[in-house]
């Protein structure tokens, strides 16, 4: 598993389409991406439209275009998968960049946080003992019962033993 | 006089914004790498700039990227 793991790689696409794209072909765009994902074992984490926007310069004669974002991960035949199916996809896709995005970096920081709560159990640990003390408490009520009972046996012997001095009585 | 002209050329010492604040260049962040660029769409050298060649390295990376997907201008003479 943590081998697999090692080698995923998160990888972010961006890529831009004329402003007035159809549905369809956008939908096909996406789908694309899907498939070549899935393909090679990974999941997608974003995909979503960034921005709508002026171009720096004009591209196929446009000047404005939409962007889409797509972060996945998944093993590196997904780059080539996703840039050859871009290809054949010149008239949607005015441009796309793919970049190899860090996530190793962020996952070493999350295991630290996680370390220190190791070490705050052993803080906590002093709690539970606390709570032995705590027990005993538990303990003592339970002789108590016990006194409790016996002097309801002795209750209970009485009332006998008075019928039977009354009976004597008697 | 002569300690004005001290004055005149004593310059603040520079820093490297992104060491010190710790800031993430990214080529989506348009308004950051436009700082980094001159008049004529050129990268700022970091002896201007005063950042490190640790950042001066990853902000030509994110500019030129940012170039490809045109957020921002090769030259001032597209079109």
């Amino acid at each position: 598993m943590t081998k697999t793991e090692v080698q995923m790689q998160s990888y972010e696409t961006v890529f831009i389409t004329s402003i007035d794209i159809k549905e369809d072909d956008l939908n096909k765009v996406l789908g694309k991406i899907k498939e070549a994902v899935s393909k090679n074992e990974g999941e997608i984490l974003k995909l979503e439209k960034w921005q709508q926007r002026e171009l720096a310069y004009p591209i196929n004669d446009l000047t404005k275009g939409v962007y889409y974002i797509a972060e996945y991960k998944a093993n590196s035949g997904v780059v080539s998968d996703i840039e050859s199916s871009f290809k054949f996809l010149r008239e949607e896709i005015l441009r796309f960049l793919t970049v190899k995005v860090k996530l190793a970096k962020v996952k070493p920081v999350k295991p630290e946080p996680v370390k220190p709560e190791p070490v705050k159990p052993e803080p906590v640990k002093p709690e539970p003992v606390k709570p032995e003390p705590v027990k005993p408490e538990p303990v003592k009520p339970e002789p108590a019962k016990t006194e409790s009972e016996n002097t309801d046996n002795s209750a209970f012997k009485t009332p006998d033993a008075k019928p039977t001095e009354k009976g004597g009585e008697s | 006089m002569e300690s004005a002209r001290d004055k005149r050329y004593m310059n603040r010492k520079k820093y490297c914004r992104f060491c010190k604040n710790k800031e993430e260049i990214d080529y989506k962040n348009v308004d950051l790498l436009a700082r980094y660029i001159t008049e004529r769409r050129k990268i700022v050298p970091r002896r201007v700039t005063g950042v490190c060649a640790k950042h001066q390295r990853i902000l030509s990376t994110s500019i030129k990227r940012a170039r490809i997907l045109a957020l921002i201008p090769f030259t001032v003479l597209h079109k």
